[in-house]
C-alpha cells in the first residue's frame, strides 16, 4: 500500500472493466479519491444477461452485478447519467458535458463499445434498434410480447442468442446473416451449419447469404417492411441490427490514432501518460494472433480492469494476453469457441475433428501447437484446452509493446 | 476443513469419490417414513484425457477465474472459509465458466427429470460441516488426501494462481519460473 496524499483516480466507464478497476484501486489504496464517471444512469450490469432478459429467465433486478451500496462503501464519487465530453491530458482533466472538469492524476479509459450501425440505415428510425443497452432490451421484449413481428439482422453471437431468447419468448423471430453460415466469426463452415441446424429444428427462420439493404416505412413512421438485397420484402416491426459491436473511442480520437481501439501495453497503459484504457475499448495482445486486437467479451473486460487498477495504485501488474473465446448455450445445445477456429490450407497448420451427430470437436495447431479449439454438445474439456492454449503460447510481454 | 490434494496418477478409476460425494448430503437427512432420500449429482468427476485419466476437482483457487467469468453473479468466493461456492438460484447456464476453469471441474448439469428448466453449474462444495472433504476420506489408492499442513497448502494454492490467474505480478512471475 502507498501513502501518497490525494491520489485522484477518475474512470470513464462503470461497466465490467470500469467496475474492476474501482475494485482493484480500492484494494490497494483505500484512501485516495476515486471518481467514476458514466453516460449510463444504471449500476453496474451484466450486458451478457440482456437476451436472458428478454428470455424471461431473469428480472430486471438480477441484471446488477453489486449491490447498490458498493460503490458508497467503497467511497468512490459517482458522476452517473453524466457524459465526459474531451479529455485534455495537457492539464489532466475530463471535461463534462455540463461543462464541469474533474482533475485526475490516474485516468482510466473505460467506455466500451457501440453497437456498429451500417451505414445504409437511415438513422433514429423508430422500429430500428440495437442491443447493448437496459433500455433496448426492454423495448425489445415488450414489443416482442405485444406480438411484433422481428427480425434480427446479424448472425454473430447477440444475433443468435437473440433469436434463440424471443424463441423460448414465444416470439418467432426472422434472422438475416450476410455470411453463409452463423457465427461466422467464432466458428467454421461445419459448425455453423450444425448451429443453424438445431436451431431450424426448433422451428426458427435463418436466411444466410441475404443483406438488408434498405428498410421501408409506413404512414406513422414506423418500420413496415425490410427489403433484403434479393429484392424480397419481408413486413417486421421492429430489426434489431446485431453487427457487433465498435469500441466507443470518441474520447480519444483526436488524442490517440489508431485503427479499432486504442492500443494497450500488457499494463493497460495507453501512449498518453496516465493514462489507462480497459475493456471493450482498448486494443490488447491476442496469444494466438500474436497482434493487438480489440476483443469485446467479458472475461477480458474484467481481467483488463482490475490490471489497469492495479498499476493505477502503483502495483506492477501485468496482464496474461486475450484468447479471443466464447460460450454459448443455444436452445439446449452447447456450444464453446476459442482461438482461431479456421485453419488455413498451409502446411503449417494441422485440423483435428471429431464429429458424431451434434457432438463437434475440432482442434486447430499451428506448428505444433494448439492455438484454436471448437466444441459443441460436449464441452467439458474446453476449460483444460484453454490452459493448453495459453501454456503453448508461452510468455509475450517481452517482445510486445505500445 | 482440511485442503484436497490430488494426484491423477494414482488415481484406479474406481468412483468411490464420486459416490461419497453424492451420499454426503443424504448421510445429514434425518431418516423418517419417506425411506431413503434422493442422491445428489456428484460434484467430481473422472475424465479420460488423452489416454490419461484425470480426477476434475475444484482447488478453490485463490484467486478463482470462473468467478472472474461469471456474469450472472453465481460464483463467489465465501471470506470465511476461503471456498468457491454457488448461488445455484441466480446461475444461467452459460457455459463461461466451464471454458476458464483449467482443471474442468465446473460442469452445467441439466435437471434429470424437468426438461424444461436450463442446466445449472454444479461443483465442488468444500464438504462444508465435514470434518474432511468426504471423497478423499474414501479414496482407496491416495489419489485424493488431504492436506493437513495448511502451509503447505497455501503454496500449492498460490502456485495455481500463478499459473491460472487472470493477472501476474513480477514476483510470482519468478515463482512460476522456478516451479517450471
Amino acid at each position: 500500500m502507498r501513502l501518497r496524499n490525494m491520489a485522484k483516480y477518475v474512470i470513464i466507464g462503470n461497466s465490467a472493466a470500469g467496475l474492476a478497476g474501482v475494485k482493484a484501486i480500492r484494494s490497494k489504496d483505500p484512501c485516495g479519491e476515486v471518481t467514476i464517471i458514466s453516460d449510463e444512469k444504471h449500476f453496474p450490469y451484466s450486458r451478457v444477461l440482456l437476451t436472458h432478459y428478454i428470455a424471461g429467465h431473469i428480472k430486471i433486478e438480477d441484471f446488477f452485478l453489486e449491490d447498490r451500496d458498493l460503490f458508497i462503501r467503497l467511497k468512490v464519487n459517482q458522476l452517473l447519467g453524466t457524459r465526459a465530453i474531451a479529455i485534455h491530458p495537457l492539464h489532466r482533466t475530463v471535461e463534462l458535458e455540463t461543462g464541469q472538469a474533474i482533475t485526475y492524476e490516474t485516468l482510466l479509459i473505460a467506455t466500451g463499445g457501440l453497437p456498429a450501425f451500417p451505414i445504409n440505415l437511415p438513422a433514429k428510425i423508430k422500429g430500428i434498434t440495437g442491443l447493448r443497452t437496459i433500455e433496448d432490451a426492454i423495448n425489445i421484449r415488450q414489443q416482442a410480447m405485444a406480438g411484433a413481428k422481428v427480425v434480427i439482422w446479424g448472425g454473430g453471437l447477440v444475433g443468435v442468442k437473440l433469436a434463440c431468447a424471443l424463441h423460448e419468448a414465444g416470439n418467432s423471430p426472422e434472422m438475416i446473416v450476410s455470411s453463409p453460415h452463423l457465427l461466422s466469426q467464432v466458428a467454421d463452415d461445419e459448425g455453423g451449419r450444425l448451429v443453424q441446424q438445431h436451431m431450424e429444428r426448433h422451428g426458427l427462420r435463418i436466411r444466410c447469404s441475404a443483406d438488408v439493404v434498405r428498410v421501408v416505412q409506413d404512414s406513422a413512421g414506423g418500420l413496415k417492411s425490410t427489403i433484403l438485397n434479393n429484392g424480397e420484402e419481408i413486413p417486421c416491426h421492429l430489426l434489431v441490427v446485431c453487427k457487433g459491436v465498435r469500441p466507443n473511442t470518441s474520447l480519444v480520437d483526436k488524442l490517440l490514432s489508431g485503427s479499432g481501439g486504442i492500443p494497450v501495453d500488457s499494463r493497460m497503459r495507453t501512449r498518453l501518460p496516465n493514462i489507462y484504457a480497459a475493456g471493450d475499448v482498448a486494443n490488447t495482445y491476442d496469444i494466438t494472433r500474436q497482434e493487438s486486437c480489440s476483443m469485446p467479451i467479458w472475461p477480458h473486460a474484467v481481467a483488463q480492469g482490475r490490471t489497469a487498477g492495479l498499476n493505477m495504485a502503483g502495483e506492477k501488474a501485468r496482464y496474461r494476453g486475450s484468447l479471443p473465446r466464447n460460450a454459448l448455450e443455444i436452445l439446449g445445445l452447447p456450444f464453446i469457441s476459442m482461438g482461431i477456429v479456421q485453419a488455413p490450407a498451409q502446411e503449417e497448420w494441422e485440423v483435428s475433428i471429431h464429429r458424431q451427430g451434434n457432438n463437434y470437436q475440432k482442434l486447430v495447431y499451428f506448428q505444433g501447437r494448439l492455438v484454436g479449439a471448437m466444441l459443441t454438445d460436449r464441452v467439458e474439456p474446453a476449460g483444460r484446452l484453454q490452459a493448453s492454449i495459453r501454456s503453448a503460447a508461452g510468455d509475450w510481454f517481452d517482445q510486445y509493446s505500445v | 476443513m482440511l485442503a484436497l490434494r490430488e494426484e491423477s496418477i494414482k488415481c484406479d478409476g474406481c468412483g468411490r469419490c464420486q459416490l461419497a460425494c453424492s451420499l454426503g448430503p443424504a448421510l445429514r437427512v434425518p431418516i423418517n417414513d419417506q425411506g431413503i432420500p434422493k442422491l445428489r449429482t456428484p460434484l467430481l468427476w473422472l475424465d479420460e484425457i488423452e489416454g490419461r485419466r484425470q480426477i476434475s476437482v475444484c482447488r478453490h483457487c485463490e484467486n478463482p477465474i470462473c468467478v472472474d467469468a461469471c456474469v450472472a453473479g453465481a460464483l463467489w468466493v465465501d471470506p470465511k472459509s476461503g471456498m468457491v461456492r454457488v448461488h445455484q438460484n441466480r446461475c444461467i447456464g452459460c457455459y463461461s465458466c466451464v471454458m476458464e476453469c483449467p482443471f474442468g471441474a465446473v460442469r452445467i448439469v441439466y435437471p434429470v427429470e424437468e426438461t424444461s428448466t436450463n442446466g445449472v453449474v454444479h461443483k465442488c462444495d468444500g464438504c462444508i460441516g465435514w470434518q474432511a472433504p468426504l471423497c478423499a476420506i474414501f479414496c482407496p489408492t491416495g489419489a485424493l488426501q488431504t492436506a493437513k499442513n495448511a502451509p503447505e497448502r497455501a503454496a500449492k494454492r498460490r502456485r495455481e494462481r500463478a499459473m491460472f490467474v487472470s493477472l501476474t505480478t513480477g514476483t510470482v512471475r519468478c515463482a512460476v519460473k522456478k516451479h517450471g
